[in-house]
């Protein structure tokens, strides 16, 4: 390549990057808003508003339950959010070590904070945002309860692992799920764009 | 090169220096070279002439990239593939070219996604944004959407997020005014930016040593893409993005397109007063 042709390269690498995208847009449920395809503001679906839902069996009953930001740790949601098609079959065996629950929503109540203790008020916001679904992680639940005497109890949320016998549920399969606006009704719904059956563990 | 201090490859290359010292990447890698570089360039200007500080920005820059590339903006790709360009080429003729065909291919693949996700042509996306996104509320006030249907429409779209994710659709609160204005403002921006890509491309394949046999009827290429900065960056303040493509704009402006090269670099200028924040004055205004 000569002196004066070298800036050819450049064109070429954005022309290669757009269609590795477009390739991954279609394997792999890549939004199109990511991987340098330059197709940003073109969908409602820009990744940050998937949502990862948890076919869930407890006692031979079949639950769905929304995936708490941020579980099983945060880069992999964040890679499962944007590219799913690569990452969730990570998800999914991840998911086969957390332990479930089923708590009452009224224990999650915000509870009067001693002041000046920011760890815990932190904390208790976390659980407070991430309480949104009826099914919850005990890694979730584990981060606040209230004790014998009523009183506001907090375990700062932890990586250590969860005790095998605790498990009360298993996750049959793992979705993603992205938004679509119809302009027509105005109205917004969500559709699956990736789903994984969980890898069942041998008894 | 020419030496003058206003020639288009030097403005560009100190427009780069700010642009990425202040609008960069936030990871470490290549936030710390950055400002080291950035620093050295405002120490001994004469380094931006320099192919390989231009080289040792771009592997900075890709280094701490690789990381978050997963959820990097497409613009950050645009900065890594123009550091790039500085490398590469050996003439301002080369840079100019390369800055065009950077601009034309970005705006021809934008366009080509906004009519192939469907969602944009009908004007879905716009509506969404108008409804949902803060930026866009006071635009959406001014199109008749009242503040108690603003917070009702995102008290719903959290509703749905949390609750309804499976079976749930969630109506949101609108006007026939606003979804008209929306749907003409996606045929107006996608009709915007296919003309840029077009003539940014055509631009490039005619002056291009190895391209064709163009004529310039291309002169026009500047005022649409410093338009398209005016039509939505007030709105959408992506400053990084409009930053980049405005030197990329005096880059591959010719020695005689002097007028263009103020228009970007007034451009440039102003995209910091629409980090104000418009939309809440017009709400709070109306």
């Amino acid at each position: 390549m000569s002196r004066r042709t070298r800036w050819v390269a450049i064109p070429l690498i954005m022309i290669a990057v757009a269609s590795i995208q477009v390739y991954r847009v279609a394997a792999f449920q890549l939004t199109p808003w990511k991987g340098g395809g330059f197709g940003m503001f073109s969908t409602t679906d820009s990744g940050l508003d998937r949502k990862i839902i948890l076919e869930i069996e407890v006692a031979g009953l079949h639950h769905f339950a929304l995936l708490p930001t941020g579980l099983p740790d945060p880069e992999l949601h964040k890679a499962v959010r944007y590219l799913p098609g690569l990452y969730l079959p990570a998800l999914a065996q991840r998911c086969q070590d957390l332990a479930f629950s089923t708590p009452q929503i009224e224990a999650m109540q915000p509870f009067s904070l001693a002041a000046g203790n920011q760890e815990i008020e932190a904390a208790m916001k976390t659980v407070a945002s991430e309480c949104v679904s009826p099914l919850m992680t005990a890694r979730t639940i584990r981060a606040a309860y209230r004790n014998e005497f009523g009183q506001a109890q907090i375990i700062v949320l932890q990586d250590s692992p969860l005790r095998r016998d605790s498990l009360c549920a298993r996750v049959l399969a793992v979705s993603v799920y992205a938004p679509v606006m119809d302009a027509s009704s105005c109205t917004i719904r969500f559709r699956c764009v990736a789903r994984i059956d969980a890898p069942q563990e041998k008894a | 090169m020419h030496p003058g201090r206003w020639h288009p490859t030097r403005m560009a290359q100190r427009m780069t220096c700010l642009l990425f010292a202040l609008y960069g990447n936030s990871h470490w890698a290549s936030r710390v070279p950055t400002i080291i570089l950035v620093a050295y360039a405002i120490v001994r200007p004469h380094v931006i002439r320099r192919q390989a500080f231009w080289l040792v920005f771009a592997v900075a820059f890709g280094l701490g990239l690789w990381p978050v590339l997963i959820g990097a903006d497409n613009h950050k790709y645009l900065m890594l593939y123009w550091l790039l360009a500085l490398a590469i080429c050996q003439t301002s003729g080369s840079v100019a070219l390369a800055a065009r065909s950077m601009i034309g291919i970005a705006f021809a693949l934008a366009t080509a996604w906004k009519l192939a996700c469907g969602q944009f042509f009908d004007g879905s996306f716009l509506l969404h944004e108008a409804l949902i996104d803060p930026r866009f509320s006071g635009l959406a006030r001014a199109l008749g959407i009242t503040a108690e249907t603003q917070a009702a429409n995102l008290l719903a779209w959290r509703q749905v997020q949390v609750h309804d994710v499976l079976s749930g659709a969630v109506e949101l609160g609108s006007t026939a005014q606003l979804r008209l204005v929306m749907t003409a403002g996606s045929w107006l921006t996608l009709v915007v930016e296919a003309a840029i890509g077009s003539l940014f491309m055509l631009a490039t394949l005619r002056s291009s040593p190895i391209g064709g046999k163009w004529e310039s009827v291309l002169a026009c290429r500047n005022g649409a893409l410093i338009a398209f900065c005016w039509m939505t960056y007030p709105i959408a303040t992506v400053v990084g993005f409009s930053w980049l493509l405005c030197t990329l704009g005096v880059a591959q402006c010719g020695a005689a397109e002097v007028k263009s090269r103020y228009g970007y670099l007034v451009t440039f200028a102003a995209t910091q007063l629409f980090t104000l924040p418009w939309s809440q004055m017009l709400a709070y205004l109306i």
